[in-house]
Formats: C-alpha cells, structure tokens, sequence
C-alpha cells in the first residue's frame, strides 16, 4: 500500500516542481517553485478556489440543517415512515455519474419539467445550467440531494447510541421534547458532527462527476472548481507538472484547514479500537 | 501425569515491570495446587508462562521430566481453560470439544469415541449440537473442561474458570470440579482471586501479592500459621484483627492492655530493633463475655448461624476497630459497651510483617 | 405535549415525507425517461401517461461497446475486490494485533491516504501508467482501485476483529492450532459477514468509480461510468438510451447496497465515528 499511496504521492510533489508537458516539444525540466509561484498570478486558479469554496460549503450548510433533521425523523420513528429510513440512504449506492446524468435530465428544459412544474405553482424557471448563477445553485441542489443521506446516516448512527437514561432523566427534570433535542441531543452530536464535516470538506470536490456531465465547468467556468481545473490542465493541456502543482496546493489549503481536527479523528478512532 | 517443577522463574516485560519476581515452586504430581492473589499480583501470568502463552525471562520451567521453555503451548502436554471459557462461537459443542484433538489430526472416528466420552463424563451429552450461545453458563463452563479434559493431557491450567457463574452454581461447581481432578488424578494448577474458593479446592495454596510468591502450603496450614501479615489478613472471613503493639520488657503493651511475653517467642523478638510489633487476632479468637477490654459495639451484622460484631476498641483509637465473631444467639446491639476478651491464639508479626510466632 | 413542540413534529413529519419524495421523484423520472419514446420524452407538458417501451433496452444491449463496459466493469470490480481482500485481510490481522501508538498512527495514516482527493493521485498514475504502458489495461484500472478498496476493507475489519475475544486465539494456541490454522479455523469464520459486507461495499465502490477510469482508459478497457458519458458525447440527445443505461448501472449498486447498509458507515469514516 505505501508503494500504491506514498510514493506517488512523493512523484506527484517532484512532478508539480517540473515543466512536464505532454504538448510541449522541449523536455521537462526541474524548475523548483516556479509552478507555485505561477498559479499566485493565475486568475483561474484562484477563481476555482473560490467557486470550490461555494460548492464546498454551500452544500455542507443544507446537507447539515437536513441530515440533523432526517436523523431526527428517523430516530423519533415518527408514524407510518418507517420505509423513509431505506429511501433516505439510496443516494449514497448511487454512482456520482448517474446523479450527474439524472440532474442534467431534471434541469434540462423540456426534458426534465422541473421549469414546468416551478411554472405550475406560478416560479419563472431559469435556464439552469446555461447561465452561471443558476448552473452553481444546479449543482449545490445534486450535491445536496447525493451527500445529505452521509450526514443523515452519520447523525442517526449517534443517536442510536446515546442512553435512554439521559432522555428519561431530562424529562423528570421537566425538559419538554424540543428542549430534550437542545440540551441532550445538540450537544452529545457535537464530536459526530466535527467528523461529519471534516469529511464533507475533505470529500467535498467529489462531485466531479457531477460538474463533469453536467456543466463540464461551465458556463463560462463559472462551475470550474480546482480539481476540474487541475483536471483540464493535466489531461486537456497535458501540462502534468502545472496540474499537480494546482492539486497538491488546494490538498495544502484543505489540510491547513483540517489539520486542527485530525488529533480529533484520531481519538475516535482509538476510543473505537481500544474496546476489547 | 507429571510434576511441575519452577525455579527461580521471572517474567519481566519490556517496560522494566516485573510482573513475577523469582518465582520457585514445586508442584507434585496430581496435585490440586491454586494461585491465589489480588488483582495484578501476577498469578495469571505465571498460570500464561506454564501454558506457554507469555515467555519466560529468566529461571526454568519443567513440565514432568522436559524443559520446557521455549516449547510451544502445544508441545507441553497441557490444556487450560479459560476465564471467559474462549468456546469458539462457530463451531457446535462437539466440534469445540474436539477442536485439540482435530488440530492433533486424530480420525474422524477417534475424535468422535473420544468426544463423546468427554460429553458423558461431563453431563454435556444431549448438547452435542448445539452452538455455545444456545448454552447456560454453566454448560459452557463445562464444555470449557471438556475441551481440556479431551485431549488427557499431564497438566489442566485452570484461569479462574468459575468466576462467571452466579454464586450457587459456583458453590455446587466447585465441588464438581474437585471431584473430577481427583478421579482423573491430574496434576491442576488453579487460577483464583477468591480465597474460599483457595481454600476450599486446593490440595495446597499459593499465595502471591505483587508477583512474590508469599507462602505455598495447605489450606489449615495458611490459616493457621501464615507466614506473613499479608498472608493472614488475605485468608479469612471476615479478616484477621490487627493491633499495633510495642515490646516492654517481658510484656506486650497494646493501647492499655498488656499481655506477658511468652518464653518461646524471648529470642525472635531480642533481635527487632525498636519493639514495634503487631498483634494479628482472628475474629473468632476474641470473644465477648464477662472479662477484658470494655469496647463500644459499632455495628452488628447478624448471619443467623453467628454474628460478625464492630467493637472500637477504646486504646486503640477510633479508627482501629476490632471484628468478633459471636455466637448466633447474642442480643448485642449498636452502642452498648461490652467487654473483649484476648488469649485464645495471637499472632506475632513484626515491623516488616514477617510472622514471628504466637501467643496463647 | 405542549403545542410548540407539537408543531414542530408536525413540521418534522412533512419534511421527512417532503424529502422521500425528493429522493424517490428524480429516480422515477429517470426511470420513466427509460421506457419513454424519443417523442414522449420531449413533450410539454412533460407526459406523465405514456406507452411504455424498451426500445432504449434493447438498444443499449445491443450496443457492442456496451455489453464491453459491462464484461469490462464485472471484471475490474471482481479483479479490485480480490485483490484488496488478499491485501487487506493480513493488514487488518497485523493491525489487531499492534497496540499503542504504532496502531494509532498506522489506521491514521490509512485514514489519511483514503481522504486525500482522487485528482492527487491520478496525475502521478497517469504519468507512471504511460511509462508502464498500463494505461487502457484492467490490471492498471486495478491496482488505482485498491487505493481506496485496502483502506475500506481494512477499516471494517480491524473493528470487528478487535471484538474476538483474544482469549479464542490464545485458546486456539493451547489447543494446537499454529497461527495460520487460528487465521484460519478460528478467525476467519467469525470475520465471514464482515468480510462479505467490505466486498460488497468495495465492489459498489469501484463499480461507481469513474475519474480514474475517465482518465486511465482509453477504448478497450472502458468501464460502464464512462460508456454512459461516452453515450452522452457521441450520442448527444439519446437521453432514453442514456437513461437506460444509467438505470443498469444504478439498480445493481442500490440493491447491493440495501444488503449491506448498516456497515456503510464504518466503511466511509474508518472508525472515526464512536459507536
């Protein structure tokens, strides 16, 4: 496995301090930070940093407002939903591809309806994946749509694990069922939710397959995040030394966001295996 | 069969801990011999080093007439069971029970007799095909010993093997288990926390307290001459009374009350440096009559067949509480004054705890 | 019940039916645009009563580059679930069995190596495949799987195998079994259901996948991900044949899926949840 991981990931760092470039005629050579220092000065590269950021976070916001309400519909085992708890999770067997593909159909106009019926409860639709702002809201809404059931799963999972004796001891002190969610369930889902976001930032650029059927970056790059653009530059303009530099900058930023909560990773994951 | 023979025998691990510190002992052939300790004192460990499960630092282990060493736990001719009984949760009984033998790549038909046999010795026989978690526990403590007793090693290595059963099961148990290691005669080592259960099982008793082996003896032997002050005050419900105590001349002086220094014990205590000593008195040394020390009775629990009665004990200061045992028919209660009579068997420990002798 | 909190379990309520049908009405469009003919997908208004058809089924399995992409997904899924389980079986042995910090480090770092974004890796293996000329082979689309399949097995295993009681192979010891027969005889058998769910899971995974294969194949080994994009590219408007192939893709990994649900978490945090 280090031969499979580490390794490259050591070429990938050499590889983004060369000027190795399928379509340039001149040999690669070594040029130090030179890919590092460009990509500061590169308006794209910054512009995809940006929109990551929006289709990053934006998507975090809705998927935690309704992973942490579905877990709650779930765990109150409300009346008559019990066949809710194998739809919610569907999304997550589904290939990335085909959630593409099936939002492409929906936002396509004729071919989806989604105007149609906005049009039926009086909503003028846009021509969502044609124009730059609503081609974003496009794919924040698959995203919502593929990644909340991991929250929600993430959420309910917890649930499941905290003592009936909290709930009970919470109402004999005269807690009501909403004040039970504030004080006993908010704060015990804490931890759950710190791991819960680590990994929606980490995996958050997931969605390429989702931008890759659906905008293919577009219009205009208003949907290019930096992997597509480490992506475009690597395999379309076959600047693999450029690309790399692009990844392995935007993995330093995600980490240099992270790396505060790993220690916190790590606990759970002792807490985990030290059972026995 | 065979004799284990230990000597001089540590187990220290990485981190410098010794967890058994030169151990020697001779376990006879087809004895019943029970470790016996607090938690952490380093029996299980031993019992793990005979079976081959932990190395030996240093020292030697003979099983029968073989170093054993560095054999693999295969190769020692042994069999243990363990404290959780380890039944492997896949296979039926029949299948655990046998699992020694199958590893031993005896036939089908052999395995199946020898099997059998175990079961019928066991009362486990109309179980055959069940799976472990179909089973009591006390059925699975039983199929823990069949696994053992299949294979007719030379040695059982037992790992407190009833402490999962709840307390009548593992009264009646108990017995069992001592009857059938005396009818297949097999040298047992016994692994316990629980001193009735030492006592009442063993052959002979070892007691260890932070991986030192303290006194290796019969069980009226331990009770009754024990070696040391820990060894007394681990044997025995409720405990042995201590009383801190000081060498006067010919007398004992403990808070007001003197006792006259027996002959016999003149030349173990000339030697003690300042006269510190401490009294050791079994409950049922004492006694509650017309004579001795007036002490204030603390508490009264009444068992029926006797009662266990706290007296604070006025010289010795309020912490020092004496523990007697009385007849079941006393009618003492909480707060009155009785008077504590000294004399029957008084042991003598010094400054270090070491037992010097006794006082009649 | 006070009428606040019976409001907002009203509201609740909605939501979660509000939300089925969000999940359930997408997936019913594309199946609807399936068994829809090339004139009833484009109506306006959208037709929700048509005669159904399976020309586009019977389109896609007729398509030779289909019917690759499936032998090509079958294998390389296969192939990565194999491998990763002849891989991660004896990682996860070795794991349980380290204690203290080497273990910590060892499942973090195999956290770490699942978490670092695909792109990261693609560019080294891209550049190494065309020196090694693998790109547009199975083994090469392989061996990127496991990347993500070892770390996944690993993670669903160590748990599980740190509930057997270390008593059983200690037990095993005594009764003669050599460490391979304990592996064997003792713990494997209790590791079957475990082992089948992390197949499962990895078999989804590498089913699903579809930037590596987007990258690393060319025309001989394309996988069934990148045969529908394909389908869009050179096809552009046979959505019916698109969706009917979306739908070959997405029912076997929904149905999988179901059977091994309750291990999806483990399998996609590595044990970074508690319980």
């Amino acid at each position: 496995m280090i031969v499979l991981t580490i390794l490259p990931l050591i070429f990938s760092i050499t590889l983004s301090m060369t000027s190795l470039s399928y379509s340039s005629l001149s040999g690669p050579r070594f040029v130090w930070f030179e890919n590092y220092v460009d990509l500061l000065s590169d308006d794209r590269f910054l512009r995809s940093l940006w929109q990551s950021g929006i289709l990053i976070f934006g998507p975090l916001v809705f998927q935690l407002i309704f992973g942490f309400c579905l877990a709650l519909v779930m765990n109150e085992r409300l009346p008559g939903l019990g066949w809710l708890r194998v739809i919610f999770i569907v999304p997550m067997f589904f290939p990335p591809i085909v959630m593409g593909l099936m939002w492409k159909v929906l936002f396509t106009p004729q071919l989806g309806g989604i105007n149609h019926y906005l049009g039926a409860i009086g909503i003028d639709g846009p021509q969502w994946l044609s124009n730059p702002s609503s081609a974003l809201t496009a794919i924040v809404i698959a995203a919502v749509w593929g990644w909340t059931p991991f929250v929600t799963i993430m959420f309910y999972t917890a649930m499941q694990t905290f003592p009936k004796d909290l709930y009970e001891a919470a109402r004999i002190d005269g807690a009501t069922w909403s004040e039970q969610i504030r004080f006993v369930t908010l704060p015990l889902l804490r931890d759950t939710a710190v791991v819960v976001i680590v990994f929606r930032i980490m995996e958050g650029l997931a969605i390429f397959p989702i931008i890759y059927v659906m905008t293919n970056g577009g219009p205009a790059g208003s949907t290019e995040t930096t992997n597509y653009y480490a992506f475009i530059s690597g395999f379309e303009f076959l600047q693999v030394g450029y690309a790399s530099a692009i990844i392995l900058s935007f993995l330093a930023i995600l980490v240099a966001i992270l790396a505060p909560s790993t220690g916190f990773l790590l606990r759970g994951a002792e807490s985990d295996g030290d059972a026995a | 069969m065979a004799e284990i023979q230990i000597t001089n025998m540590s187990k220290i691990y990485g981190n410098g801990m010794t967890a058994v510190d030169d151990l020697t002992l001779h376990i006879r052939d087809g004895e019943f011999l029970v470790l016996v300790g607090p938690s952490g004192c380093g029996k299980s460990t031993i019992l793990r080093m005979i079976a081959g499960l932990k190395s030996i630092s240093s020292g030697e282990l003979r099983i029968g007439d073989r170093v054993v060493n560095d054999l693999e736990p295969k190769e020692r001719d042994i069999a243990m069971v363990f404290q959780s009984y380890a039944l492997y949760p896949h296979m039926t009984v029949a299948e655990n029970i046998g699992f020694p033998l199958r590893l031993e790549k005896r036939s089908p038909s052999e395995i199946e007799t020898r099997v059998k046999a175990a079961a019928e010795t066991l009362e486990l026989s109309a179980y055959l095909d069940r799976k472990p978690s179909q089973l009591s526990g006390g059925q699975r403590q039983r199929v823990a010993m069949g696994r053992a007793i299949v294979r007719q090693p030379s040695v059982y290595l037992l790992d407190e093997p009833l402490s999962n059963l709840d307390a009548k099961l593992r009264d009646a148990t108990r017995a069992e288990m001592v009857d059938l290691q005396a009818r297949l005669g097999v040298t047992t080592v016994y692994v316990t926390h629980d001193q009735v259960e030492a006592m009442t099982m063993g052959d002979r008793v070892a007691v260890m307290k932070d991986g030192t082996l303290q006194q290796c003896a019969a069980p009226r032997e331990l009770y009754s001459r024990p070696a040391n002050q820990f060894v007394a005050g681990f044997i025995g419900t409720p405990a042995m009374n201590f009383i801190p105590a000081e060498i006067r001349g010919d007398a004992i002086l403990a808070g007001d009350h003197a006792f006259p220094l027996p002959a016999e014990l003149s030349p173990a205590i000339g030697t003690l440096p300042d006269g510190h000593v401490t009294l050791g008195i079994r409950p049922e040394h004492l006694s509650i009559g017309p004579d001795g020390i007036p002490a204030e009775v603390v508490a009264v629990e009444e068992l029926g067949f006797e009662a266990i009665v706290r007296v604070s004990f006025a010289g010795a200061g309020a912490h020092d509480q004496l523990i007697v045992r009385a007849g079941g028919e006393t009618e003492i209660t909480r707060g009155e004054t009785v008077r504590i009579g000294f004399g029957e068997k008084i042991h003598v420990f010094d400054a270090n705890g070491q037992r010097l002798g006794e006082m009649n | 019940m006070n009428p606040t909190n019976r409001r907002i379990r009203t509201a609740l309520y909605a939501f979660g039916i509000f939300w089925g049908l969000v999940i359930v009405l997408p997936f019913f469009w594309l199946a609807t645009l399936s068994v829809k003919s090339r004139l009833d997908a484009f109506a306006t208004p959208p037709k929700l009563l048509f005669t159904p058809t399976f020309e586009a089924y019977r389109e896609v399995f007729t398509d030779s580059d289909f019917l690759s992409a499936i032998m090509n997904s079958l294998i390389v899924s296969t192939g990565a679930v194999v491998l990763s389980l002849v891989i991660a079986i004896p990682a996860a042995f070795a794991l349980r069995n380290l204690t203290g910090p080497i273990r910590h480090n060892a499942l973090l770092t195999i956290l770490l190596i699942r978490m670092v974004p695909g792109m990261v890796y693609l560019l080294p293996y891209f550049v190494i495949y065309g020196r090694l000329d693998l790109i547009d082979t199975r083994i090469g689309l392989i061996i990127v799987h496991l990347i993500f399949n070892v770390p996944l097995i690993i993670w669903m295993l160590t748990p599980i195998w740190r509930a057997i009681p270390r008593d059983l192979a200690e037990a095993a010891r005594v009764d003669g079994a050599t460490p391979l027969q304990t592996l064997l005889l003792v713990d494997l058998p209790l590791l079957k259901g475990g082992i089948l769910a992390s197949s499962v899971l990895a078999f989804i995974f590498s089913w699903n996948e579809f930037l590596f294969a987007l990258v690393l194949t060319r025309r001989d080994v394309v996988t069934l991900p990148v045969a529908i994009v394909n389908f869009l590219a050179f096809e552009g408007t046979e959505w019916g044949k698109i969706a009917a192939a979306s739908m070959f893709i997405v029912i076997p990994a929904i149905v999988f899926g179901f059977f091994v649900r309750r291990y999806m978490i483990a399998g996609l945090t590595g044990g970074a949840v508690k319980g």
